[in-house]
């Protein structure tokens, strides 16, 4: 994991943040703004919305902040995984909202992303790469999460579990299955 | 799941960390060769997303996401002290209400004891209202205020005579505990002579003069010229012992200098009968006298040779006194009446008769200042 704070530094950067620190709000958006759109983008596959959910992300998160309870055994690890919640309790609402407005509006159905296939943009980046961003949004919640803490954050398999908050059996199972859907998935058939 | 299923879970974990440690796909494969098959095609894909450039926040999404937040923590952190606010006043509330609740409970009888307790003691209020009303602060104020009027025109001689006699009176109204009314009539009856302040010096010397109390009386203060006035030669008609007055006159400030009593009895007997000093001696004021002798100076003021000497010295304070004219006027023109002839301008000194003693010394014109006031006065009663 890439965090650069260690757990004690985590803690006192809570309390900081909780206790009304604009500075400690500051030091957690340059922590964490990077890894949530990530996060967003890969399951989004849309930058601009992506940015505005992150945003969304952080504002929220002064919000229940106050109430977050800091665990002091893995506080790194806890608070991440909360963060992540926060952002995916945020895309859940946006997909929510997103499938009310295409009942609303029946043309929006030709502009599905799935209708973009092409074999020729796997070379490119993954902001470029559209399949593989798309593939990785197909997936499962769980599955999404092992893939972009495995592999967008460089996470080992104890600290995806500790993120979590499974075992690391569960995680290795996790990555396997979200790895054969996502091969299923980009394959041409 | 199969055990087989777990094992190749294991396997692609291992073969996972040994790719990120720089092992090669071959050499991973290699490791497990029954799950090859399985793991190749995964392998290959992890290899791919981890190459993969994953997107990051652009410089100007960093920035909006930024205020946005700063924003949001602000909005809250205003409505936070305004919430703490409102609540911390509904406490304070709440607590005080408590604490009233408290002590109303403690002593429940307390309402009825205080209910009964102005009829239990009935006599205690009007008893109160009679104690208080005979020794009202009112009659004091208005004494010290009368008192305050008549001290402005200290300037001139005789207003502080009046000021002595006044304030006498003014305790004797506080200890007798007079009404307020009757003490500031009274004290306006007593103040209304003063103002016209040269005039009134006149009749009191003279109302003294005839009883012949100018040595008994004690000086009501030391302020009034203590040495002529208990000086043992009053003597009153004929003799123009008091002369001295005349240096006075220039110094715009006569009574302010203790004068030594000088018994000059080797002086010249001027026309003037009574000597200077009426006001020590003074007695009680009887304000319609007074304002006569006033009148008639003004008319006698302009002598063809003598300057007046009403100029700049004296600060005459016409407040107090009702057309009241400068003292210097005043005493020169009862020096008509005394001597029946006007100061003779013989020496020469009446150029400098306002300023100049020595001359004054040698020439009765000028002194009788002060003593011609007093045979004016005498002469109009």
């Amino acid at each position: 994991m890439q965090d650069v704070c260690t757990d004690a530094q985590m803690i006192a950067l809570l309390e900081q943040a909780k206790s009304g620190d604009s500075a400690a709000y500051d030091r957690l958006y340059s922590l964490y703004a990077d890894k949530i759109f990530r996060y967003l983008f890969a399951r989004l596959g849309q930058r601009e919305i992506a940015e505005d959910l992150t945003a969304d992300v952080f504002v929220r998160l002064i919000r229940v902040l106050p109430s977050y309870r800091v665990v002091s055994a893995r506080p790194v690890a806890s608070f991440s995984a909360w963060l992540y919640r926060v952002a995916a309790n945020l895309l859940t609402d946006h997909y929510r909202r997103q499938r009310h407005r295409q009942h609303l509006d029946i043309d929006d159905h030709a502009e599905s992303p799935s209708d973009d296939h092409s074999p020729d943009v796997r070379a490119l980046t993954l902001e470029q790469d559209r399949s593989l961003a798309e593939a990785i949004g197909r997936l499962a919640e769980e599955q999404q999460m092992v893939v972009i803490y495995r592999f967008a954050e460089q996470c080992s398999v104890q600290e995806v579990a500790d993120l979590m908050g499974k075992t690391a059996g569960a995680v290795k199972a996790l990555q396997f299955r979200a790895l054969a859907n996502l091969r299923r998935i980009l394959s041409p058939e | 799941m199969s055990r087989s299923e777990f094992n190749i879970e294991d396997a692609l974990a291992a073969c996972l960390e040994g790719l990120a440690d720089g092992q090669s796909l071959e050499e991973c494969l290699a490791r497990y060769p029954q799950y090859a098959g399985e793991l190749a095609p995964a392998l290959v894909l992890a290899t791919r997303l981890r190459a993969e450039t994953w997107p990051v926040l652009s410089t100007g999404a960093r920035f909006r996401g930024r205020e946005r937040m700063i924003a949001a923590f602000e909005s809250r952190q205003m409505a936070g002290a305004w919430w703490r606010s409102v609540w911390g006043q509904v406490g304070l509330v709440l607590v005080m209400l408590v604490f009233v609740a408290g002590v109303w409970l403690a002593f429940p009888g307390r309402q009825l004891r205080m209910h009964n307790r102005p009829a239990s003691v009935p006599g205690l209020i009007p008893a109160a209202a009679q104690s208080a009303t005979p020794i009202p602060p009112a009659p004091t104020t208005q004494a010290s205020v009368t008192l305050t009027s008549t001290l402005t025109p200290t300037a001139t001689s005789t207003p502080v005579g009046k000021v002595v006699r006044i304030s006498p009176i003014a305790r004797t109204l506080t200890g007798l505990s007079l009404s307020a009314q009757s003490a500031s009539a009274d004290l306006t009856r007593t103040a209304t002579p003063t103002p016209p302040a040269t005039p009134s010096a006149v009749p009191e010397a003279a109302l003294e003069e005839p009883a012949g109390n100018a040595t008994s009386r004690p000086p009501d203060d030391g302020n009034c010229e203590p040495g002529p006035a208990r000086s043992p030669e009053p003597t009153r008609d004929a003799e123009p012992t008091r002369v001295e007055p005349t240096r006075e006159i220039p110094t715009s400030e006569p009574r302010e200098t203790p004068r030594p009593p000088r018994p000059t009895a080797e002086r010249e007997p001027t026309s003037v009968s009574e000597t200077a000093e009426p006001h020590e001696t003074a007695a009680p004021p009887e304000p319609t006298d007074d304002v006569e002798p006033t009148r008639q100076p003004a008319t006698n003021e302009p002598r063809p040779g003598i300057p007046t000497p009403r100029p700049t010295a004296r600060p005459e304070p016409t407040d107090t006194a009702t057309g009241a004219t400068p003292e210097a006027e005043t005493r020169q023109t009862p020096e008509s009446h005394a001597t029946g002839a006007p100061p003779e301008p013989t020496s020469g000194s009446e150029h400098s008769w306002p300023q100049a003693t020595p001359e004054a010394e040698d020439h009765s014109p000028p002194e009788p200042h002060e003593t011609d006031t007093s045979s004016a006065g005498a002469q109009h009663r």
